[in-house]
């Protein structure tokens, strides 16, 4: 499975909006080649949307434009928790669309969504990043399963780690166990496993 | 639409510059007659380079100067090679169009050797003229300006080809556009989804 800006020939199987887009698209990208398959998710941001607001915003517009089997293409958001907040916070999502329903689904740490737009029916996901506030703390989490240490869940810190062990993100991702990755970026791998049936 | 005699076409090819330059060469009279060496000095290179030039003037060795007044009355020339490729570009494009004064103007990659400065004033001083003007692009910075601008009775056509080679084309309006990028979506990622 690939993460690409621009749609090559592959089966377009989801198009993704990063609410922030600093580490996003990497860690997404890298854990997406741990797949096998020639499916693709396409994300034609221009920058990182800025808030759940903005992302909604961004799918909003997809929907409207994109000439697609929105039924069976899924639409991802991928967004920092310091973002949002709980099921509550979703109810922004009524300002672009009628929803049908806001599932929270604990267990695979993703919020899935029943929503009408016009005459399109889909399921967009959310994607929360971060026990507290941001990817960085999935980051670090990923390096102490793997590396046995500890790193503050600061973008300097992971930078330092990185550096210090010749390194970058990609490499964290490729390098880690299956069992590492489940556990610091459980629902990004969920939701790929959802989407890829 | 009626298109009346000529048609200019730019394209991004320096051989056409190379060309173009010599036939300014050879009518720098009529070009100083028109008072188009002055004109397009004005009302476009000394917007593009943030500097105060006169006039382009042809000098020695057929080399093109930019005219320079400084405050104690000297006057200083530069040579609009040492100026940049892309100010020489559009200097060029410029006086060839100021002097044939085409109904219509085709220009290819008009970001071509340009920031984004430059396309923005290149881009006002086009839609100012009595021509009709149609340009290709494939920059983001491009049509972010032609929406900032918003040019009367523009078109933006989405051309692609197919599988089997075949050219197909989507119409939308400045306003599409604009709805688009103001949505954080690069149009140019999903021309085959539109």
């Amino acid at each position: 499975m690939i993460l690409s800006h621009t749609p090559t020939k592959r089966e377009i199987v989801s198009f993704v909006v990063f609410g922030d887009g600093r580490y996003d698209f990497r860690v997404l990208k890298a854990i997406c080649e741990k797949f096998n398959g020639a499916k693709e998710l396409v994300s034609p941001q221009l920058q990182g949307a800025k808030g759940l607001t903005n992302s909604l915003r961004s799918v909003a517009k997809l929907l409207d434009i994109l000439r697609i089997n929105v039924e069976k293409t899924k639409f991802v958001i991928l967004i920092d928790k310091e973002h949002i907040g709980d099921i509550k916070q979703m109810k922004k999502i009524t300002e672009f669309f009628i929803s049908e329903s806001i599932k929270e689904d604990v267990q695979k740490q993703f919020f899935k969504f029943k929503i009408l737009r016009g005459s399109k029916k889909t399921t967009p996901y959310i994607i929360v990043m971060g026990y507290n506030k941001c990817i960085e703390e999935n980051i670090s989490h990923l390096i102490e399963k793997n590396y046995e240490e500890r790193v503050a869940p600061t973008r300097q810190s992971i930078r330092e780690f990185l550096r210090r062990k010749g390194i970058n993100l990609e490499d964290l991702i490729r390098r880690a166990s299956q069992k590492a990755l489940n556990e610091a970026f459980g629902n990004v791998v969920e939701l790929l496993k959802e989407i890829d049936r | 639409m009626k298109i009346n005699s000529m048609v200019a076409f730019i394209p991004n090819d320096s051989n056409f510059l190379k060309s173009v330059r010599e036939k300014i060469v050879s009518a720098w009279s009529t070009i100083m007659k028109s008072g188009a060496n002055v004109r397009v000095v004005r009302d476009l290179i000394s917007r593009v380079v943030h500097d105060e030039f006169t006039e382009v003037y042809l000098g020695a060795n057929n080399v093109l100067e930019l005219r320079k007044e400084l405050p104690d009355d000297k006057v200083f020339w530069i040579r609009v090679t040492d100026i940049g490729d892309g100010v020489e570009r559009l200097l060029i494009s410029a006086l060839y169009l100021e002097v044939l004064r085409p109904k219509l103007v085709l220009w290819d990659d008009i970001e071509a050797s340009a920031h984004p400065g430059l396309i923005e004033v290149l881009i006002k001083w086009l839609i100012n003229k009595n021509w009709q003007i149609v340009i290709s692009t494939h920059s983001i910075d491009v049509l972010n300006l032609l929406t900032k601008i918003a040019p009367a009775d523009t078109l933006i056509w989405v051309l692609r080809s197919d599988e089997y080679d075949r050219l197909n084309i989507k119409q939308l309006t400045i306003d599409d556009v604009a709805d688009i990028l103001e949505s954080n979506i690069d149009i140019r990622r999903i021309l085959d989804q539109l």
